[in-house]
C-alpha cells in the first residue's frame, strides 16, 4: 500500500509562464504535500497511469510521480555532450 | 543656473515620509536644491500635476547580453528604471575563458531563453575578465549598472569542465577566492548562485556542485566589501526554501554580508507555506542577518499554441489526447473534422468564462495581423462565432502558430500579493528583465506596482511604495547616493503621473540582433526620466544619450 497518494490534481503558473501541473499528495497520516510537475513529466505520469484527463490521477501512488520526475529529469541524459538542439 | 530645475511637483522623495510640493534642482550631476526654486536653468520641466521620485532600481535582471548591443536596457529606462542589477542565477557574461563561450551561452538559452542567434549575431566577444567586461559594456551605457558575478561561471573559469562534475579542491576554492576578488575590485555588486537551475543537458549547473565550504569561502569574500550574496532557493518547496534561507542567515552573520533569495510566489494554494516562509524571515532577522525575500509586482501568465503540448488542457481528454498524441497534421485534421471539433467546443464548455478573455499573442500571417492584442471575445465578436471556435479557426488558419496568452494565471491573488508587497522585510524585485524574451514582457513592474497595487487595490502607499523600489533596495544593496531626492544625492530621477503610471499592453518586436523577436511593455504615464542628472528618456523626446555608471556595492 501506498504511502502517500494524489488527492488533487491543479493547473499551475510555472515561472516561464508554462503550464505546469500541480499535484497534492496525501499521506497516510492525513498530511500533505504539493508537488509541481512540468509538461514532460505530467505526460510520463498520465501515460503511465494510463490517464485520459487530469481527474484520472487522483488514487495514484506516489511512485508513480516519483518515476515521472525522474524521466523527466533524465529525458536530456541520452542526448550525450551539449545536449538536445534547442534552438 | 542650474542645469536642470523640475518645477511644481509633488516630491515622493523615496525616504517613505509623505509627499510635498516643491521644486528640483540640479547641477553635474546631483540634487543641490529642493524647495523654492527661483533661479533659471538649462532644462526646465513643469511637473504640476506630477510626482517627482528618485530613478527605480530593478534589483534582478538578466540584462548581461543586451547591454552590449543596447546601452539604455530598453525599455527599462521609460519605465522610470535608472540603475539595473543583472547576473543573478548564477549567470554572468563574465569572467569567462574564450573556451566556455557557448558553454554559457547554452545556459543562457536554457535558464534565461535568451536565443542562441542573438549571441551569435549580436556579441563581439573581445572580452574574458570581469573588468574588460565591465570596459566593453560602459561605452555607451546609459543606465546605471550593478553587475553581480555568477558562481556558475567562476566555477568555469577556475576549475574549466570540472566545474560541472564535483566539488572544488581547497586550491581551486583558493582560486575562486582570488578570481572574485578581482572582479569585485573591478566593480561587481556581488556574487549570484543558484540551487535549481538546469544547464541546457538539463544537468545542473556548475554552481549546484559547490559544497557549502565553498560558498561560505566565497561568502567569506564577500564580507572583505561587504557586497550582496543572491541565490535561487528550491522555491517551489516551502521547507526547502526555509532551510536554504537559515543556511544564508549564517553566512549573513558570520561575513557580515547582505544576501537576497529570489524568488518566492504567493498563489492561493500556499498562502500558508508563504507566511511560515516570512515568519523566518523576521526570526532571522531577528537574530541579526539579512535575508531579503525578492517578490516580483506582475502576475504569471501562461502561453501556448498548439504546435507545442500545454497542460493548460489537462483537464479535457479530447483536447490532452490530440495535443499529446496528434502530430502536426493530425491536430490540424481534428480541428477539421466536425464531429471531433463539437466534441472539442463541448469539452471546453466547463471552462466558458476563461477562452473569451484569451489574447491572441502572435500569428505568422498578414491577414491575422490586426487580431494580435485582441482578446477571443473580441476576436469571436467580429467573426461572429464562439471565442473556442475563433481560437480553433486562427490555429488552422496560423497553421497551429498562433500564440495564446491565458494572464494572470499565477501570483494573481492581489490580496495576498499586495500584503507580501507591503511587507517591511520584503524585497521587491524579481523582475527578470532582459530574460524569458520569446514568452513574456518582463518590463514594467515598477508601473503594475504604483498602478495596480497603489492605485487601484490600495495595498500601499505611494510613499511606501516608492521606498520599495529607491531607498530600500538602495539601502539592502548598498549602492550610495542614489534612491533619495535628496540635496548632495545623484539626480536619478523620475517624473511620472500617479493617475495613470502603469505598464502598456505586451507588444512583439524585432530588435534582437540576429533578426530576432521579444516581448515588450512600453511604459504609461511615465514622463521623463533622469540619469546623473541628464535626460535619459521622455515621452515627448525618447531615449537622449545619458551617461550611465558601473555602481560599486559598498557595504550596506
Amino acid at each position: 500500500m501506498s504511502a502517500a497518494v494524489i488527492s488533487r490534481v491543479q493547473l499551475g503558473a510555472a515561472h516561464d509562464g508554462a503550464a505546469e501541473m500541480v499535484l497534492t499528495l496525501r499521506y497516510d497520516n492525513g498530511g500533505e504535500t504539493l508537488v509541481a510537475l512540468d509538461a514532460h513529466a505530467a505526460d510520463h505520469l498520465m501515460a503511465a497511469c494510463r490517464a485520459t484527463d487530469a481527474a484520472g490521477l487522483v488514487g495514484q501512488g506516489w511512485e508513480r510521480v516519483r518515476d515521472a520526475l525522474e524521466a523527466s529529469s533524465n529525458r536530456y541524459a541520452a542526448a550525450g555532450p551539449g545536449g538536445p538542439d534547442n534552438r | 543656473m542650474y542645469d536642470l530645475v523640475i518645477r511644481n511637483g509633488r516630491v515622493v522623495d523615496g525616504s517613505g515620509l509623505p509627499a510635498y510640493r516643491a521644486d528640483v534642482a540640479v547641477k553635474d550631476g546631483r540634487i543641490v536644491r529642493i524647495g523654492h526654486v527661483t533661479d533659471d536653468a538649462r532644462r526646465v520641466v513643469d511637473a504640476a500635476g506630477k510626482v517627482v521620485a528618485p530613478g527605480f532600481i530593478d534589483p534582478h535582471t538578466h540584462f548581461d547580453a543586451q547591454l552590449l548591443w543596447d546601452g539604455c536596457a530598453k525599455p527599462a529606462l521609460s519605465h522610470g528604471v535608472t540603475t539595473i542589477v543583472p547576473g543573478n542565477c548564477s549567470l554572468s557574461l563574465a569572467p569567462l575563458r574564450a573556451e566556455h563561450r557557448m558553454k554559457l551561452v547554452g545556459m543562457f538559452n536554457q535558464i534565461e531563453e535568451m536565443p542562441l542567434k542573438a549571441f551569435r549575431e549580436g556579441v563581439v566577444w573581445d572580452w574574458e575578465t570581469f573588468a574588460e567586461y565591465i570596459a566593453r559594456i560602459r561605452k555607451g551605457l546609459a543606465i546605471n549598472v550593478a553587475p553581480l558575478v555568477g558562481h556558475s561561471v567562476l566555477r568555469l573559469w577556475v576549475m574549466g569542465d570540472a566545474a560541472m562534475d564535483r566539488t572544488a579542491t581547497e586550491d581551486e576554492i583558493a582560486g575562486m577566492q582570488a578570481v572574485l576578488r578581482e572582479c569585485l575590485d573591478a566593480g561587481a555588486a556581488g556574487l549570484s548562485t543558484s540551487y535549481v537551475d538546469m544547464d541546457e543537458r538539463l544537468l545542473p549547473v556548475p554552481s549546484r556542485h559547490a559544497d557549502p565550504a565553498e560558498v561560505d569561502a566565497l561568502a567569506a569574500v564577500l564580507g572583505e566589501y561587504g557586497r550582496m550574496l543572491q541565490i535561487v532557493p528550491e522555491f517551489y518547496d516551502a521547507d526547502l526554501t526555509i532551510a536554504r534561507l537559515d543556511q544564508l542567515a549564517e553566512l549573513s552573520i558570520r561575513h557580515g554580508i547582505p544576501t537576497t533569495f529570489s524568488p518566492l510566489f504567493v498563489n492561493a494554494d500556499n498562502v500558508a507555506a508563504v507566511d511560515r516562509v516570512m515568519r523566518r524571515v523576521d526570526e532571522q532577522f531577528d537574530r541579526g542577518a539579512r535575508v531579503w525575500p525578492q517578490v516580483q509586482t506582475r502576475p504569471i501568465d501562461i502561453s501556448f499554441c498548439f504546435a507545442v503540448p500545454s497542460l493548460l488542457f489537462i483537464r479535457f481528454p479530447g483536447w490532452y489526447r490530440i495535443m499529446r498524441f496528434g502530430a502536426h497534421e493530425e491536430i490540424l485534421a481534428a480541428f477539421r473534422d466536425p464531429e471531433t471539433r463539437a466534441k472539442l467546443i463541448a469539452e471546453a464548455a466547463s471552462l466558458a468564462g476563461l477562452w473569451p478573455r484569451l489574447v491572441l499573442r502572435h500569428v505568422k500571417t498578414e491577414a491575422n495581423r490586426d487580431l494580435v492584442g485582441r482578446t477571443l471575445g473580441e476576436i469571436a465578436e467580429l467573426r461572429g462565432v464562439s471565442p473556442v471556435d475563433a481560437m480553433i479557426d486562427l490555429s488552422l488558419e496560423e497553421d497551429l502558430d498562433a500564440h495564446f496568452l491565458a494572464a494572470s494565471m499565477g501570483h494573481n491573488d492581489d490580496t495576498q500579493v499586495g500584503r507580501l508587497l507591503a511587507h517591511p522585510r520584503v524585497h521587491v524585485g524579481a523582475s527578470d528583465g532582459g530574460a524569458h524574451i520569446l514568452s513574456f514582457s518582463t518590463y514594467g513592474d515598477t508601473g503594475y506596482l504604483l498602478g495596480h497595487f497603489v492605485r487601484d487595490v490600495k495595498a500601499l502607499s505611494l510613499e511606501a511604495a516608492v521606498k520599495k523600489v529607491t531607498s530600500d533596495t538602495a539601502a539592502i544593496w548598498g549602492i550610495p547616493e542614489r534612491g533619495l531626492l535628496q540635496p548632495g544625492y545623484v539626480a536619478d530621477i523620475v517624473v511620472f503621473d500617479p493617475a495613470t503610471i502603469d505598464r502598456a499592453g505586451e507588444d512583439f518586436v524585432g530588435d534582437v540582433p540576429g533578426d530576432g523577436f521579444r516581448y515588450v511593455r512600453a511604459s504609461a504615464g511615465v514622463d521623463s526620466v533622469f540619469v546623473g542628472g541628464a535626460l535619459a528618456w521622455s515621452a515627448a523626446e525618447g531615449y537622449q544619450p545619458a551617461q550611465g555608471e558601473i555602481l560599486p556595492g559598498l557595504a550596506a
